[in-house]
């Protein structure tokens, strides 16, 4: 349902952009529009400078500590105090601009009028979250300003303020979508907010003060369901469940909530995922993938099902480059989407495939969930990249089967020249690039030069050195590119600060216990425990988001993996994969609706092509499961090394 | 509810939610469930404690803030974690200051350290309960052994982002490595540093002996577990209670240090029998070391540091 009216060719003469246009728009409207502007002007500002600095820092401790035999200790300071002003920035405009993932499976099918009205819901629910959390926040802030970093003695509650301020903001965004449904579904929209508000609050009335954890839980697990389904982004169905939890059970005060988003998003190690959205953009818009694209196509013309291989094999080698899955997923999907639709393909087999690839990429290093794994328990990262390898190889080849088995019943005429000779040399001379600089991050991590972490902030020289060298490269250099990085770095980081909080509410309410407790109940054995997470973590990863599964599941999985005598990477590894299989999945995974969503495509029409690539998977992670060595020969054979 | 009823006032019941980073078997994880037995047995149920360990509430920078907001009440800390709240508790991080644990147990009975906690109570609201321990911080490296101050010269230490700890090493010519302590195994196994100081538990639990063969005993620092409480919550149990809580703390302070001492005696041993040389520095070269180092201690009053050593 598109509303938007195409405007007329603006033939009116230029006026300087501070005086109020006199084309009936009220001053009043032209004000909050141009200081919304200014605001996000400043917001575009911080995060730039944030990210230079933070990029500045960690690049130059690596040369100085390889070159120059000394090492910028504060360099991780730098990192932890910029980081909340790139993840909550970053979070309030990705809102903004709507790229904040919610469930919408259920809004969807609903008739346009109840669509817009549950919309305007959703954003009422936005916009009393927000609130809640920003009034909370002073709490934090008035605590945090005692509070000294350790080297530079820098205030510590300025994470504290760039949360309030991006949380200010998102209410200025959902007053603003609610003001652009209409009056008649803003209403609507306000009533539905106001019912479930009267609901919940009755619910906490009725329950009463020091309410027992079960209780409790009910009403934040009922609120949750609604949130959900209502298409509220899953942040703030997350900060919600938090906030009422806290709230009803009177457990802890509502300030926790704030005070572990921002803790959340402190961490030095998560530097990474900002870097590592920003090196893939880069040498997306470099144009290193094109040749690497057209020479393995070619190579697979005459394979059955060649472009459909192609695509895995392109997913394999560069869903390690970017930090994001719906990037990979857009960038491969975008370079092989003439010669696919040209072979006889449809869309939506396309979109099958790149789901499906891409929840074989979950394992391939560098990996944002790994990073995130490694980082919230006490696996090793560098061993999660190692141990990924194989295992990712693995599903992809089992992919291939698939797509081998089906294009034998369904031929498919290629379309694609394979190369000869001269023509295969230069290909392959062209795509050394794109090759190599996914090498080259890894070789730095491999041979000590540097962290993970650091060898982020690598891959994004390596980008700039790509987007600079190469022609194409240099004409896409502009401030454009900077949205989608803020916007997707800014979601991620805030999605791990506010599951962050909604850990904190489980841990507190024993859902540890309970998970430990019925794994423990069905065989506490070491294989019941591994079928049971081949076979429930997808379940939890459909539900909950990707990111937000790996944040909650991973500290509370790990140990009982351990505990039972698991492999520590084994275990990582297949629950990366595990809750990858659930992100993509139809019907409620949030990876496969952004994947119809970037190709242009419907959920029903892809998802019945996805299952038996979903199947697959599902016989690879058995198979993860029951021969440990696949995951562990690798980091076997670099650890001795 | 049920504020109004008649009868017999109940007994006021109060919840303790009681976070740590260690998991079990490390004593601080067990001290924590130690001490919600004590007391939920001294105070007859009145108070109730929830125990959480391995991080599970959250890493230590945001445990202590949640004590000090008063969104929990109590967790096991550090005094350079409570040093970005109150600054001059930093002098129990100092290198050298203490040489073996008996002597630090008897050092944080002294006034100064008492008027150290005191101090810091009334300026943020954190009250110290007692002081377990993480153990004597040693240096375990992968190359070779450390005998002298020579081979120290540009040996890439990983250690804690922390003035004091980064002064320690850089002072005697080492390069310290601030890193998270989840990717010092990765680390040293890429060889993007050489060495880890960390005390004997960590060293051994983190599986630094796969990796480096040569631990040297130096004693470089006693890191100290202080256990804090939220001073308002504190002061809002009845007198009889409180005086509950500090003996329990207390307590399962005094047994927790005696089992640090023999625990490191057995991961040494362990270590050893999986191939790892122990060298200890020589008393001569601690001491080139110590005076390498003394300008650390200079922000931090002369008093209360001669008070912790006994006056020297
Ligand atoms: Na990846
Ligand atoms: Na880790």
């Amino acid at each position: 349902m598109v509303t938007s009216v195409e405007a007329e060719p603006d033939v009116r003469p230029a006026r300087a952009w501070w005086r109020p246009p006199d084309d009936g728009t009220s001053g009043g409207l032209w004000f909050a529009r141009t200081g919304l502007r200014l605001v996000e002007l400043v917001v575009d500002v911080a995060f730039v400078a944030a990210l230079l600095a933070v990029f500045g820092t960690v690049l130059a401790n690596v040369i100085t500590r390889t070159l120059l035999g000394f090492s910028l200790t504060w360099s991780s300071e730098i990192s932890t105090l910029c980081l909340p002003i790139m993840a909550f920035g970053g979070g309030a405009r990705a809102y903004g601009v709507g790229r904040m993932p919610a469930f919408t499976g259920l809004v969807d099918r609903l008739r346009p009028r109840a669509k817009a009205a549950t919309g305007a819901a959703a954003h009422a629910w936005v916009l009393v979250v927000a609130v809640v959390v920003a009034v909370n926040d002073g709490v934090v802030i008035d605590q945090g300003a005692a509070q000294r970093s350790p080297i530079l003695g820098i205030t510590a509650n300025w994470a504290a303020l760039a949360l309030q301020a991006a949380m200010a903001l998102t209410a200025l965004y959902a007053v603003r979508y609610l003001w652009r449904v209409g009056r008649r579904d803003m209403l609507w929209g306000l009533g539905i907010a106001v019912v479930i508000g009267v609901v919940v609050y009755a619910a906490y009335w009725g329950v009463g003060t020091n309410a027992s954890a079960g209780l409790s839980s009910a009403v934040a697990l009922g609120t949750f369901v609604v949130a959900y389904l209502l298409g509220v982004p899953i942040v703030f169905v997350l900060l919600t469940s938090a906030l009422l939890y806290v709230q009803v059970s009177h457990v802890s005060a509502l300030a926790v909530v704030p005070a572990d988003m921002v803790s959340g998003v402190s961490g030095f190690i998560i530097v990474a995922v900002p870097f590592f959205v920003l090196a893939g953009t880069l040498l997306g818009e470099a144009g290193l993938m094109a040749p690497v694209s057209e020479l393995i196509s070619g190579l697979l013309a005459k394979v059955k099902g060649g472009l459909l291989h192609s695509t895995v094999v392109l997913m394999y080698l560069f869903s390690g480059v970017s930090g994001s899955k719906i990037a990979d997923v857009a960038a491969v999907g975008t370079s092989m989407r003439k010669a696919v639709l040209a072979a006889g393909y449809s869309k939506e087999d396309l979109a099958a495939t790149l789901a499906a690839s891409a929840v074989m990429g979950e394992a391939v290093p560098p990996s944002t969930v790994m990073l995130v794994l490694g980082s919230i328990t006490t696996v090793s990262i560098g061993g999660l990249f190692q141990a990924g390898l194989l295992p990712a190889a693995l599903l992809g080849v089992l992919l291939m089967v698939m797509i081998w088995l089906r294009a034998r019943r369904q031929p498919v005429t290629a379309t694609v020249a394979v190369p000869h000779g001269k023509l295969l040399l230069r290909k392959a001379f062209e795509s050394v690039p794109g090759v190599v600089v996914p090498l080259v991050i890894l070789v730095c991590i491999y041979s000590g030069i540097a962290t993970p972490t650091e060898a982020s902030s690598i891959a994004v020289a390596l980008g700039v050195v790509a987007l600079l060298v190469t022609r194409t490269g240099r004409s896409k250099l502009s401030p454009g590119l900077l949205l989608p990085v803020e916007t997707t770095a800014g979601f991620v980081l805030t999605v791990i600060g506010s599951a962050t909080a909604f850990s904190f509410t489980l841990s507190v309410a024993g859902f540890p216990n309970l998970i430990g407790s019925l794994f423990h109940t069905l065989g506490g054995s070491r294989w019941s425990i591994l079928l049971l997470s081949v076979i429930l973590l997808p379940i939890l990863g459909m539900v909950l988001e990707g990111l937000p599964a790996i944040l909650i599941l991973g500290p509370l999985m790990m140990p009982i993996a351990q505990s039972a005598g698991i492999n520590s990477l084994q275990y990582g590894v297949l629950l990366v994969l595990a809750i990858g299989l659930g992100t993509f999945a139809p019907p409620l995974g949030v990876g496969m609706f952004s994947t119809c969503a970037v190709s242009g495509t419907s959920v029903s029409e892809v998802g019945r092509r996805f299952w038996p690539y979903g199947l697959a998977i599902f016989v690879g992670l058995v198979i993860l499961a029951f021969v440990p060595a696949i995951t562990t020969v690798v980091p076997g054979l670099l650890g001795s090394g | 509810r049920n504020t109004g009823s008649s009868g017999a006032a109940a007994a006021p019941s109060f919840t303790i939610i009681y976070a740590g980073q260690q998991a079990a078997p490390n004593p601080n994880a067990v001290a924590e469930t130690d001490f919600a037995k004590a007391i939920e047995s001294s105070s007859k149920g009145r108070i109730k404690v929830q125990v959480h360990t391995a991080g599970d509430l959250g890493g230590p920078a945001a445990l202590l803030t949640a004590v000090k907001q008063g969104t929990i009440q109590m967790t096991i800390t550090t005094p350079q974690s409570l040093a970005s709240y109150y600054a001059p508790i930093g002098v129990l991080g100092l290198p050298f200051l203490f040489d073996s644990l008996p002597e630090a147990a008897t050092a944080l009975t002294s006034p100064a350290a008492g008027q150290l906690a005191s101090g810091m109570e009334s300026a943020t609201g954190i009250k110290v309960l007692a002081w377990q321990q993480f153990g004597m911080v040693q240096l375990m490296g992968r190359d070779h052994a450390v005998t002298g101050l020579a081979d120290l010269k540009k040996l890439r230490v990983r250690t804690i982002a922390n003035k004091v700890a980064t002064g320690t090493l850089s002072d005697v010519g080492a390069i310290p490595v601030p890193l998270d302590g989840s990717e010092t195994y990765t680390a040293l196994q890429q060889k993007t540093i050489d060495s880890n100081v960390d005390p004997i538990s960590v060293l051994y639990s983190e599986k630094d002996w796969e990796i480096s063969k040569y631990l040297t005993i130096v004693n470089v620092q006693d890191n100290i577990a202080p256990v804090v409480i939220n001073a308002k919550f504190f002061d809002s149990l009845p007198k009889d209670l409180q005086q509950d809580v500090t003996a329990a703390a207390q307590q399962v302070a005094a047994d927790e240090v005696k089992q640090i001492e023999s625990l490191d005696q057995q991961d040494i041993t362990a270590m050893q029998k999986s191939g790892v040389h122990v060298n200890t520095l020589s008393p001569d070269v601690v001491a080139q070391w110590r005076s390498a180092t003394t300008k650390l201690g200079d922000t931090y009053d002369k008093s209360t540091v001669a008070g912790l050593t006994g006056g020297t």
